[in-house]
């Protein structure tokens, strides 16, 4: 009997496998008519070679990988015409191997996708080059990022994540967990960003905290570039010529990293309303529990510039290794000797006490619930429509009112438009062809705005 | 002299808005076109006197709100020694200040919208300071002057200013408003201890920042004027970022029986139920979020006018959660 059972066992194994299908692209073809044909836990192989393309996933357990051959690879360009490189909501999809550039709003990005990967990708350029957001269990290791207009790894609103062993550099901010709970940023190198590294809790946003994060084993050095955010963002206001910033998040531990030749400051902390982001009495303005580990600092504060040099001027401030606004609350610090400012309250770090955790991952992953079209539209919506949209002001597009006035309820109409945009007015640049979300997402994003979304 | 002012005064945000590079204004004239051409009223002073007062209710608009505050000048202009109409006109180009800041969004803007919001932004500036520099002269006559004065200070670096400006401005702001809580600590239903208390908490502690302080002032601001909504609002906060929640639940309660009463204006009344709603769910409150719940909605469905504060999505970033599809900063 235990072996009829065992046979059984292994039979329904080897067919599952044998489900799962290799599909491969073929050079400069479509990489997502071979996505539309994946089935869920097939792997899709993209031959070395350019595609002038967006990718949309919204099936699981999909593994889109980039093959390189002879020094050539999988590129990604949006030729500073497209928007977004590869979108997933898909549970457990795995981004490997590609080089994205050119695209003018997101690299790579994951919205709602539970255990991804994100790994061994070279993503140059966009306003955010690889973004996961309302994500959980996801892992980013392995990707070299530079030329984000914010940041180079952007990881919102999302629990469980690692951010392990990448290269950010020459990014307004090299890496980001914003309003995220569970996260480790470990082995990365973080160079000649405008600031390294930020640990941020946000206000106004659908998540209200941010809570465990840890920074630890990473080479955070020279982040001096001149903030280049357009200066209509929120980018923009991000100082310049610091290793790490923390502000408003709790039970943070910041270990192991060599922090060196930051101009204005090795670290800072701030509370919220310091920082500039008062206006939402849900979210707890000053951090807890922030603990400054042993860490190796080399020549910070000597010579502090932008914004943040400016306050350092007024408050006659200099050679700053590690300066807080001074409201944190049960906050500690092991090493003395360092230059500091603001950190009276501070006590010094009961070494006792567990240094972190090693890994933010869930050893048996996490749930993945299958999206409602309502909730797929919303996802879609927010991933791809609001990069060039908002609801009631032009940003590159026609602000969404308009949409709405001029669609009333006719959702088809509306998706015909988007799968194929034909230029109207020539004050807006050329919308891109959306198509390839495919008609039933894009069905749902038409109803969302028109039905759904409203002041 | 008048309650109008003590509802939300924005307060310095030292790096928000601000850059390192020198901010030219875009206009230092006290007009825009825009209102030039909106404020049909000008130039008519019946008209504009008959008018004014109405358009200065009207939050929720901001382009009414400014042409009242432009009327509000223009007669404070042609009046020779007219302190109490300057200094209300004064205080109606604070208010109009704040409700501009609240117009610049969270993430981005560009392109005409952004361009129309800094033109009356230094307009507006432009007019605060005219007035100002006639009522100076008067700080003796009444504590208001001062206090008007350091108000004004505080919001004007609120946006559209550098890092320096606002580091300029905040001390000579904490010293004008201190000399008015000296002389009269309960001018302007003691607005100086809510500006005070609202400056402690949100500067670095380097800068003068004390979290205990901004408690004292909240404290003696609430004895001063016990039904002023927003300062039990700020106190309740106060205690609560400083765990002191035995305290917080007392001001929270307070602030529930004072709701009922308060005779503020409607957009301040419904955004002061939405923070005092968040205050209420962090103190795990249901009961007092419930009430502030009600009447908010009370206020939006009477008056669909009202400005609700949504805050829509841009760049990937914002708006509702998509997978709940909740809007989280309603209450």
């Amino acid at each position: 009997m235990k072996t009829f059972i065992s046979t059984i066992s292994l039979g329904l194994l080897l067919a599952q496998a044998a489900l799962a299908a290799e599909l491969t692209v073929k050079s400069g073809s479509s990489i997502q008519a071979v996505v539309n044909q994946a089935q869920p836990g097939d792997t899709i192989l993209v031959e070395p070679g350019r595609y002038v393309q967006s990718v949309y996933i919204d099936k699981p357990n999909i593994t889109i990988r980039g093959l390189s051959r002879d020094g050539k690879f999988a590129q990604l360009d949006g030729e500073k015409r497209l928007n977004d490189g590869i979108i997933a909501s898909g549970h457990g999809v795995i981004i490997d191997g590609f080089h994205v550039t050119g695209y003018k709003g997101n690299g790579i990005m994951t919205q709602g996708a539970n255990n991804f990967k994100i790994i061994n990708n070279v993503v140059h350029g966009a306003f955010y080059s690889i973004f996961p957001q309302y994500g959980k269990n996801g892992l980013i290791q392995g990707n070299t990022i530079s030329g984000a207009e914010d940041a180079g790894i952007y990881v919102g609103m999302s629990d469980n994540i690692d951010i392990i062993g990448n290269k950010a550099f020459e990014n307004v901010m090299g890496l980001e967990l914003e309003n995220t709970r569970f996260g480790v940023m470990a082995n990365n190198e973080v160079f000649n960003n405008s600031t390294g590294v930020v640990l941020s809790l946000v206000p106004g946003l659908p998540v209200k905290t941010a809570t465990d994060l840890v920074v630890r084993d990473n080479i955070i050095r020279d982040n001096n570039l001149k903030n280049f955010a357009p200066s209509s963002s929120i980018a923009a206001t991000v100082p310049e010529g610091v290793g790490i910033i923390v502000v408003g998040p709790d039970n943070v531990t910041i270990s192991g990293n060599t922090i060196e030749g930051h101009k204005t400051a090795g670290l800072m902390v701030s509370d919220i309303y310091s920082f500039g982001l008062g206006g939402d009495s849900k979210v707890d303005p000053f951090s807890e529990n922030v603990r400054i580990l042993e860490n190796v600092w080399i020549d910070n504060g000597k010579a502090p510039f932008g914004v943040l040099g400016e306050v350092f001027e007024a408050a006659d401030l200099k050679n700053v290794e590690v300066f807080s606004t001074g409201k944190e609350l049960s906050s500690c610090i092991s090493q003395s000797g360092l230059n500091t400012v603001g950190l009276d309250k501070w006590t010094q770090c009961d070494r006792s006490v567990p240094a972190y955790f090693q890994s933010a991952l869930l050893k048996d992953g996490a749930e993945e619930p299958k999206y409602t079209k309502e909730q797929k539209g919303r996802l879609a919506y927010l991933a791809v429509c609001t990069g060039c949209h908002t609801y009631n002001t032009v940003l590159h597009g026609p602000s969404i009112m308009s949409i709405k006035a001029l669609y009333g309820d006719d959702t088809e109409a509306l998706v015909k438009y988007i799968s194929a945009p034909v230029r109207r007015r020539t004050d807006f640049p050329e919308m891109p062809p959306q198509d390839y979300m495919g008609k039933e997402t894009l069905n749902s994003i038409a109803h969302y705005i028109l039905f759904d979304l409203t002041e | 002299m008048n309650k109008r002012l003590s509802a939300l005064i924005a307060l310095p945000i030292i790096l928000a808005g601000c850059s390192s590079a020198a901010v030219k204004p875009v206009n230092d004239q006290v007009i825009t076109e825009k209102q030039n051409a909106l404020c049909s009223a000008l130039g008519d002073s019946q008209k504009m006197k008959q008018v004014y007062p109405d358009l200065l209710k009207q939050k929720w608009d901001r382009y009414a709100y400014g042409c009242g505050a432009l009327y509000q000048y223009e007669l404070a202009q042609d009046s020779w020694f007219g302190i109490t109409l300057k200094a209300e006109a004064l205080a109606s180009q604070i208010s109009y200040l704040d409700i501009l800041s609240k117009q610049y969004p969270r993430i981005y803007q560009e392109g005409e919208a952004a361009r129309e919001l800094s033109k009356e932004w230094f307009a507006t500036k432009a007019r605060a300071e005219s007035l100002i520099s006639s009522l100076d002269r008067y700080d003796w006559l009444a504590a208001e002057i001062p206090l008007l004065h350091g108000a004004y200070l505080i919001v004007s670096v609120e946006k559209e200013a550098t890092v320096k400006e606002s580091f300029k401005v905040i001390p000579h702001a904490r010293t004008l408003l201190q000399e008015s809580v000296a002389d009269d600590p309960a001018a302007g239903d003691a607005l100086g201890y809510l500006l005070l208390g609202r400056l402690a908490m949100s500067l670095p502690t380097f800068f003068g920042g004390d979290i205990d302080k901004a408690t004292d002032y909240f404290e003696k601001g609430v004895k001063q004027a016990p039904d002023n909504l927003e300062m039990l609002r700020w106190l309740t906060e106060a205690y609560l970022n400083q765990r002191q929640h035995e305290k917080a639940n007392l001001a929270l309660t307070d602030a529930v029986a004072v709701m009922a009463r308060a005779t503020i204006n409607i957009q301040d009344k419904a955004d002061l139920m939405t923070d005092l709603g968040g205050l209420a769910l962090r103190l795990n409150r249901q009961d007092a979020l419930g009430v502030f719940s009600a009447e908010r909605q009370k206020l939006l469905s009477e008056n669909p006018y009202l400005l609700d504060r949504k805050y829509h999505a841009s760049l990937g970033h914002g708006g509702t959660d998509p997978v709940t599809g909740k809007d989280a900063n309603e209450i």
